[in-house]
């Protein structure tokens, strides 16, 4: 599917129609007598706090019918963004009430309630801790396993304590019929969180991929090639990319993305990874035989209709172009490819020598760019630039599709270049990585 | 995020904007209540 402004404001549409769900369960019932201006927008905010609150959790869902739409980094993003939306309703609901009647301070008094104060205190706690966590994650040095962990359980934590309260205020919520409406409409939102981060994984550990190799490459990375242990392998497209773990433990903290690096004709899977961080360091110790569990296939970075391409990849970006060249060569289709692969030096060009036979047929090209060049070095050096689209991209510029992976930097030069030199936006498609 | 990026397309923050801008006008419209029948 293509982007386009009409799907964009589609989605957007049923996304503020969600967000008022529990607005509108409220108004269906007998509406009680109308209360001053800013105690009803205090109210107000609340409901819509718990309902975009509530529908973080299906963002964060990796719902695989919803993220090829929009490519899982940008559902990540909105996720992201409008998290801090969520954030500003939830706390504009206590801080209007109370300064609208301070009679309202003893929904936090633990001498008239203690669980309600208790609950009510863990959610304004909460929804900060949510939000810097999430923003200041690297600044605070929380690692991602850790991150996720304390994300999801917040999240539940104040959805479910949203339900109760609406519930347990009954103003709005008066009839049984609309308890039971808040409580299974939101119920099933923060479900969500319990089904991806515990029922799926658990499903997941029952279809476990055994290792059959893990090959050097060059440019410090290696190829992990896994195949399915008794049962058919997961159908993907090329260009798309799984959560990986490894070992065949329920429950595993340790989740990563990598792009699929082999044609999605291969029986098997594989995956390159350069050695970045302690996941990919234990790679050259993995053994034949060890067990692999995956969770997808994600991401909307494959081949639409029956364009050319141009394809931009940095470092070990390449390895979705990889996956979706490979493809196209085992398929026989002999669309014009483009590929552009920015890297540190020649060393750490990875796939050289199979790039160099790809750059042999008719139908690809090969141009390689290294930002530090070796003696002698007489083809394209230095970080990528607008100069250097100018001069690459084809003339029939808008009859391309384009495919960006890689460093943040070179992806965003990439796109601001493309775009200044009147490539549509809707022919641009990136993967972004690197949320929190 | 770089600038580059904040001006780009795919920045999702001004449609996050822009759908808080619209719950906030439905919240109003809330709290507005019985005025809005008169």
């Amino acid at each position: 599917m293509k982007y386009n402004f009409k799907n964009g404001l589609l989605w957007l549409a049923i996304y503020t129609l969600l967000a008022l769900v529990p607005m509108a369960i409220a108004l269906a019932g007998d509406n009680p007598p109308h209360r001053t201006f800013w105690i009803e927008l205090g109210v107000a905010m609340g409901f819509i706090g718990l309902g975009t609150m509530a529908l973080q959790m299906i963002f964060s869902g990796r719902i695989a019918s919803v993220a090829p739409v929009w490519g899982m980094d940008n559902v990540l993003q909105f996720h992201r963004e409008i998290g801090i939306v969520a954030f500003l309703f939830t706390l504009a609901h206590p801080v209007i009430l109370l300064i609208a009647d301070p009679e309202f301070i003893k929904y936090f008094d633990p001498t008239v309630n203690l669980p309600r104060a208790a609950a009510l205190s863990f959610v304004t706690v909460a929804i900060f801790a949510i939000l810097i966590t999430s923003l200041w994650r690297e600044a605070l040095k929380l690692n991602y396993e850790w991150w996720r962990l304390i994300h999801g359980v917040l999240g539940f934590g104040i959805v479910f304590v949203g339900i109760t309260h609406s519930i347990q205020v009954s103003h709005y919520l008066d009839s049984l019929w609309q308890k039971i409406a808040i409580g299974l409409t939101m119920g099933i939102c923060a479900y969500m969180v319990i089904h991806t981060r515990v029922v799926r994984p658990w499903m997941n550990s029952k279809k476990l991929y055994k290792v059959k190799d893990v090959t050097l490459e060059r440019g410090d990375s290696y190829t992990m090639t896994i195949a399915p242990d008794g049962f058919k392998r997961a159908s993907f497209k090329a260009g798309q990319f799984f959560w990986m773990s490894v070992g065949d433990e329920v429950l595993k903290m340790q989740q990563h993305p990598f792009s699929v690096s082999s044609s999605d004709e291969d029986p098997n899977i594989c995956f390159t990874a350069k050695v970045l961080g302690d996941f990919t360091a234990t790679w050259k110790d993995i053994k034949v035989g060890t067990p692999v569990q995956l969770e997808g296939p994600f991401g909307s970075f494959t081949l639409k209709e029956d364009h050319p391409l141009f394809m931009v990849m940095g470092g070990i970006g390449v390895t979705p172009a990889m996956s979706i060249i490979r493809s196209l060569v085992d398929k026989k289709d002999k669309r014009q490819v483009i590929l552009v692969y920015a890297s540190e030096n020649w060393e750490s060009i990875t796939y050289k020598d199979e790039l160099d036979e790809l750059d042999k047929l008719p139908n690809i090209e090969v141009i390689h760019s290294v930002a530090e060049p070796p003696a002698g070095y007489s083809g394209e050096s230095g970080f990528l630039d607008k100069e250097f689209f100018e001069k690459h991209i084809p003339s029939n510029k808008n009859h391309f599709i384009y495919y960006i992976c890689g460093p943040e930097v070179v992806m965003d030069i990439t796109e601001t270049s493309l775009r200044e030199l009147g490539v549509h936006w809707t022919h641009i498609y990136s993967e972004r990585f690197q949320i929190v | 995020m770089s600038k580059e990026k904040k001006v780009f397309y795919k920045d999702l923050r001004f449609s996050a904007r822009v759908v808080g801008v619209v719950l906030l006008i439905v919240a109003i419209l809330f709290a507005m209540g019985d005025m809005l029948m008169d």
